[in-house]
């Protein structure tokens, strides 16, 4: 056999490396797959022996393995962070005011329960700085909607409100009558939404209860057809015959086939919200 | 049961430090609504579900936001918890629940336009940051970034079992994995977290004072 020393240029790392790419391909997975293991002493007799070899001739798999013996120790430290005494008061503060737990605390049902819950929810949330910050986007939001768009009862209440500090007590007279105005134009508008809105509810109820008993009417016959042909089943299946069932089966899918046609062969339905 | 206090750095924790609380008496006390065992039972668990939600979502103030919610749950829902010993995996159990649906909910928001971390590095002045308060060592901050960098369920496994120590039994329950799963995931979850700290240029060669696998 050839000793190494006749090849001075000998690499064997690289021709071992050479001889995995062309037969099983390199052994870098398979190591890491059982680092975690070796690291936590799981790892024992052969398996454990090739996994070392491994590492002596691999930089990668030793620097992970390196890495793996630094992190082991200290992923348990990181078990537990310290808010500081601010978070505590926090928490006592949202628990005690807002949130008994829920077998200690009789909640009113109805409108009075659900005002009961929105409070709650309220008052657990707005105590957190974020949602403060949401809350007062929104308004502003709305603000700006209310007071800028056209037709809207504000608009020009901000210029007026700016002549008001401008120019002194004498604008005055100028605020009221603009309020007065923004109050009869959201009454107004109010009133004509929910009138138009339980009439248009109303029509299209009308139309869908119109479109459903046109299709009942309509496939009366068939579904009562279909209904004989399922008596007749089972009376075929208690005296079993299985031909007269079998028989029956078909005739009354064709039934469920015709009624399932005639329902959905007109638009009654799809006409209605 | 009879447990210590589990972490001498706790803030205002000196005297639970001194005594040892009856946890089956504290539970029944805090279920029958006593404030002060109350108090007593988040400051024991306090350093654990801030770790979990820090762990979670990786970032600060969304973390003790997020660490408040998951106390307030479990106060609402302690009657539901019926065996002292098993307290520790009950919260966490609803911690987990807790910290999923906050991440479900960030997803369906639009992406906040944040400065990337690196570049708060020259923002700092003077004092220490909250996060400097937060999380003292540098090389916890190096592995909390790199945590950020792994898949969701690589993650979860790192915090539940790697950071709390929770058996492979229990966060397979957790996680409606098979155990083979999760044991398996575990080994790959620890491996790209290696990887994550490598790439980030950080582990043993990069931490003057670190101690190298022996």
């Amino acid at each position: 056999m050839t000793d190494k020393r006749d090849f001075p240029n000998f690499d064997a790392d690289a021709f071992v490396g050479g001889v995995l790419g062309r037969t099983t391909g390199g052994a870098c997975g398979r190591a890491a797959e059982q680092l975690s293991d070796l690291m936590d002493d799981r790892l024992e007799g052969m398996d454990r022996q090739l996994v070392q070899a491994h590492l002596e001739h691999c930089t990668d798999c030793r620097e992970l393995a390196i890495t793996l013996g630094w992190l082991n120790p200290l992923l348990p430290q990181m078990a537990e962070i310290q808010p500081g005494p601010e978070f505590l008061a926090g928490v006592l503060a949202r628990t005690s005011a807002a949130a008994q737990p829920v077998v200690h605390s009789e909640h009113p049902t109805g409108l009075a329960g659900a005002m009961d819950r929105v409070g709650q929810w309220w008052a657990q949330r707005i105590i957190r700085p974020e949602f403060s910050l949401q809350v007062a986007y929104a308004a502003t939001v709305v603000l700006v909607l209310l007071t800028s768009l056209p037709g809207s009862p504000l608009r020009g209440v901000p210029g007026q409100a700016l002549e008001v500090v401008t120019a002194g007590p004498q604008t005055l007279p100028v605020v009221g009558p603009a309020l007065s105005q923004a109050n009869d134009w959201l009454e107004v508008r109010t009133d004509n939404t929910v009138d138009a809105g339980y009439e248009q509810a109303g029509n299209y109820w009308q139309k869908f209860e119109n479109g459903l008993n046109r299709r009942a009417d309509r496939t009366a016959a068939s579904r009562n057809e279909l209904s004989n042909h399922w008596e007749t089943l089972v009376d075929q299946a208690e005296a079993r015959d299985l031909s007269g069932v079998g028989y029956e089966i078909l005739a009354a899918l064709s039934s469920w086939g015709t009624v399932w046609d005639q329902w959905w062969h007109e638009s009654e339905l799809t006409d209605g919200p | 049961m009879e447990i210590e206090s589990a972490n001498p750095r706790n803030h205002g924790q000196g005297a639970i430090d001194r005594m040892q609380v009856d946890q089956t008496e504290l539970l029944r006390r805090c279920q029958a609504g006593d404030e002060l065992a109350w108090e007593v039972l988040v400051r024991q668990h306090q350093g654990r579900i801030c770790a979990v939600a820090y762990g979670y979502v990786g970032e600060q103030d969304e973390a003790l936001d997020l660490a408040q919610d998951i106390f307030v749950r479990i106060y609402q829902r302690l009657e539901t918890c019926i065996d002292a010993e098993k307290f520790v995996s009950w919260m966490l159990r609803i911690a987990r629940n807790a910290c999923i649906d906050h991440l479900r909910r960030r997803k369906a928001r639009p992406p906040r336009q944040d400065i990337p971390a690196d570049d708060m590095v020259g923002l700092k002045h003077g004092g220490p940051t909250p996060e400097d308060r937060l999380i003292s060592s540098t090389r916890q901050r190096m592995v909390h970034r790199a945590l950020q960098k792994l898949s969701e369920i690589n993650r979860e496994i790192i915090v539940l079992k790697d950071i709390q120590g929770l058996p492979l039994e229990e966060i397979s329950g957790m996680l409606d994995l098979p155990l083979g799963t999760v044991k398996s995931r575990s080994s790959r979850a620890r491996i790209e977290l290696a990887k994550a700290v490598t790439d980030l240029g950080g582990g043993p060669e990069n931490q003057p004072g670190a101690e190298a696998m022996s």
